[in-house]
């Protein structure tokens, strides 16, 4: 009794009402706890775009400030070279001394600062070179000039050659001169006083004074120093724009640009008076090119880097700044932007399940929809389609299956009713309880039906499998129909193989296969016709097939012969009691063997039905 | 009256066709849809009640295309249990609905309504001078007493009686009094008629020559 309790709630499972096939909601909830953008197309998306954009800005960037730094720098060297070709070929028309004139070391100036081997003439720029020769001691020839804020003194490079940074005004004359510094006597009293000695001393260095920045002169000749050199370099003060100092052959200054003063006075750096090219020397802060010019002079420009490197570093910051907010705006936009295109996709997932909710008639537009989503929207619309028919289907499953337990009740009752409705003779009465069992006998055989494709739909078969002979099953399929089947005056032939023939199978279930053809191929057979079974092996598989000479089936009834109540002739099949389920189930159980079942037939010669089934391993050994 | 049943599954059939012809219904029987239209647009039924689901010709289709051309009042069986199937039933034509399994009580109530309404009657009732005829017992009072009729005669007189004051043709009477099995000798009605006046007066129904009878009020 247990078990039909079980049974009745099994029914109940048949039939599942819309309302319980709930879509399920997978934990959105989940998916918010989640980082954001780990787990979102958008969030990948703007990682990915921004990690690439900002990495081009940087590359790219970096490209462009470096090629910018070298063209400041090739610029600087090519301007320095204009200016040291220019000082070239002033120098040539200026006829330098190589050294300085013995005499003028032995003035004494009170007002004018000379320095040992500086000699004032580069410091009269105004006048032109030919004027400078004075003879000594002529205080015409030197007259004492302050210098005045107002005084432009003139270069030897014209000012378009200065290469002044843009936006700064010339520069304003220094104070060349200046009165009588401490500790510059020693050096002029001591040469003063002894006129009959060669070319001065050197002077003893002291800390501080410009005397320290003066060096002897050199020889010319010989390697370069390094160590001379890095002090040059030390020592120079900040410029800001093109600066030179033209040195004679002894190591004394001839000319320097107005942004040197006496102060600033430097030792000749080391370049063999025979070297034909000039040196360029690129430096972080600084381009410095040497270059020997005419009557051995040495040649020194040095043009600052450091406006442009300022003016550089600059247009990197701006750059910076500029792409970063770029970056920003990007990000910004591009969230919004990524929002409105995933916006379609939300609103497909709200139409979408609003159709699975109310029904599944409608579909999702596809006018207005981007090409990508589509075909998402195409797909979800066909599942739709085949919802909608599964839920048909079902329906009509249901509808039919009540019809047919429906019917037979109905003729219990009013049989019933009307049996009591008046008095009857017995025979009457007789009459009417075996209507009534017939008709109960197929409710129940329909019941045992639907239970058992219930179960089979929703798995809950309990199948033993184990080697069954496929012979045996036909055999004792035949047997159980023998009576039936003389009773219609039809006759059963089987044929079986000599040798087993194993499927891995439950016999209790796998027999109603057989049993439901070869009853169904009765049911069909006019008197004296034959049915026959047949068991075979064929390509590996096991068959099992029932062939009658009945009518046959069309070939518009063939392909639905085994949906569930689809019944071709209904009134003959139910006449003699067919629910229409039987196929159904035939084909429900071996398609649960892993099997298939087929049919062939010709309309007026027959059917053919035909069970295949994968052979048992034990077939083999059999 | 008569009624056509159509109904697919034979044992019903042969039920519900017992009952109504014990009822006093002439009854004849169709097993599907097409043979169910043949003979529906053949002869004029009183009533016909007929299952959905039937071979070769389901009841919709039946429906619709009897409508076409018969008023017929139809009665719908059916065990199928969706409300759109009797919604679709009863657009299609069909009079009324009656789910399976159901009583026999129900079945000829409703047929009976069914009837009474196609004739215009408002309840089961009908009185024609002092005679008073009820549809539903099957039972006649003349001046209060009743008076005892075979079914056949009952029926006749119902027929003349819905038709009131209106000529019934001697075809109209076999139409609605015999079923299809049966061999209708012209003479019967005649047999019936006479039995009629003989029971509740001469002057009840009128001979109309060479086209029927007439019951006057």
């Amino acid at each position: 009794m247990a078990e039909n309790a079980n049974d009745h709630s099994m029914l109940q499972v048949v039939i599942p009402s819309r309302e319980s096939v709930t879509i399920e909601k997978h934990g959105s909830s989940r998916m918010t706890r989640r980082p954001l953008f780990t787990r979102s197309i958008r969030g990948r998306l703007h990682v990915w775009y921004g990690a690439v954009y900002t990495l081009s800005i940087i590359v790219f960037g970096s490209l462009v400030y470096w090629r910018a730094d070298r063209e400041v720098r090739d610029r600087a060297v090519l301007q320095a070279e204009a200016a040291v070709h220019y000082l070239d070929g002033r120098l040539v028309s200026m006829r330098v001394p190589e050294t300085v004139r013995p005499g003028d070391s032995d003035l004494p100036r009170a007002d004018i600062f000379v320095r040992p081997g500086f000699p004032p003439e580069a410091f009269r720029p105004e006048r032109s070179p030919e004027e400078i020769d004075h003879a000594p001691g002529d205080p015409n020839a030197f007259p004492p000039r302050r210098r005045t804020r107002d005084d432009h003194i003139p270069d030897l490079l014209p000012p378009e050659m200065q290469f002044a940074p843009p936006g700064r005004r010339p520069v304003e004359p220094r104070r060349q001169f200046r009165q009588e510094p401490p500790g510059m006597r020693e050096p002029r009293d001591r040469i003063s006083t002894d006129p009959s000695r060669g070319p001065p001393p050197p002077v003893k260095e002291r800390p501080g004074g410009p005397a320290e920045r003066f060096r002897p002169p050199r020889e010319p000749d010989g390697e370069f120093e390094r160590n001379e050199s890095l002090e040059f370099r030390a020592k120079q003060p900040a410029l800001d724009r093109l600066e030179y100092v033209v040195w004679r052959r002894d190591g004394t200054v001839f000319a320097t640009s107005r942004g040197f003063t006496e102060d600033d006075i430097l030792p000749m750096p080391g370049l063999p008076l025979d070297a034909s090219v000039p040196r360029v020397s690129i430096m972080p802060d600084r381009v410095e090119i040497l270059k020997r010019g005419p009557g051995a002079t040495l040649i020194s420009v040095v043009r600052p880097l450091q406006h442009d490197l300022d003016d550089l570093r600059r247009f990197g910051v701006q750059t910076a700044t500029l792409a970063t907010i770029t970056l920003i705006l990007g990000f910004v936009g591009g969230w919004w932007l990524s929002e409105k295109m995933v916006e379609p996709i939300q609103q497909i997932s709200r139409t979408a399940s609003q159709i699975s909710a109310s029904s599944l008639d409608r579909r999702i537009e596809l006018d207005h929809l981007d090409q990508e989503l589509v075909m998402m929207a195409e797909v979800l619309n066909q599942t739709f389609g085949r919802l909608q028919h599964s839920f048909a289907r079902l329906t009509q499953f249901t509808a039919d299956a009540s019809h047919e337990l429906r019917t037979p009740l109905a003729v219990i009752q009013s049989q019933a009713e009307l049996a009591l409705s008046q008095p009857r003779t017995p025979e009457a009465y007789r009459e009417t309880l075996q209507t009534c069992l017939k008709s109960a006998e197929r409710m129940s055989g329909l019941i045992d039906g639907l239970l058992l494709l219930a179960r089979a739909d929703s798995e809950r078969l309990h199948l033993r499998f184990g080697p069954v002979d496929l012979r045996r099953v036909a055999e004792e399929a035949v047997n159980a129909l023998a009576h039936k089947a003389e009773s219609a005056d039809v006759s059963l032939t089987c044929i079986t193989p000599e040798t087993a023939v194993y499927v891995d199978a439950d016999s209790r279930f796998l027999m109603q296969v057989p049993f439901n053809l070869i009853d169904n191929a009765i049911l069909h057979s006019d008197p004296g016709r034959t049915v026959s079974i047949t068991v075979r092996t064929d390509s590996g598989r096991a068959e099992l097939s029932v062939a009658d000479t009945g009518c046959g089936i069309s070939r518009e009834h063939l392909p639905h012969v085994f949906e569930r109540f689809y019944r071709v002739d209904k009134s003959r099949s139910r006449n003699r009691g067919g629910s229409g389920l039987g196929l159904a189930i035939c084909r429900e159980l071996a398609e649960i063997h892993s099997g298939t079942l087929t049919c062939e037939s010709s309309p007026g010669a027959g059917s053919t039905f035909t069970l295949r089934l994968p052979l048992s391993p034990a077939s083999t050994t059999g | 009256m008569r009624v056509l049943v159509v109904e697919d599954e034979p044992d019903l059939l042969r039920t519900i066709a017992q009952v109504l012809r014990e009822d006093g219904y002439a009854v004849d029987e169709a097993a599907d849809g097409a043979e169910g239209l043949f003979k529906a647009t053949s002869w004029s039924y009183d009533a016909i009640v007929m299952d959905l689901l039937m071979p070769k010709m389901d009841g919709w289709q039946m429906l619709e295309q009897l409508r076409r051309t018969h008023r017929t009042p139809v009665l719908i069986l059916t065990a199928r249990d969706g409300v759109s199937d009797r919604v679709r039933g009863l657009d299609s034509g069909a009079d009324d609905y009656l789910p399976k399994p159901f009583h026999l009580a129900e079945l000829k109530a409703r047929l009976r309504s069914l009837i009474r309404r196609s004739a215009g009657l408002a309840t089961s009732l009908i009185q024609v001078g002092e005679l008073i005829i009820d549809t539903r017992a099957r039972t006649v009072l003349l001046d209060n007493s009743p008076v005892l009729l075979t079914p056949r005669e009952f029926s006749l007189l119902e027929l003349l009686a819905i038709h009131q004051d209106q000529v019934v043709t001697r075809t109209q009477i076999y139409e609605h009094l015999f079923d299809e099995s049966e061999d209708s000798l012209s003479n019967l009605v005649d047999v019936h008629v006479f039995n009629l006046r003989k029971k509740l007066g001469r002057d009840l129904i009128a001979t109309r020559r060479g086209q029927g009878y007439v019951l006057h009020g």
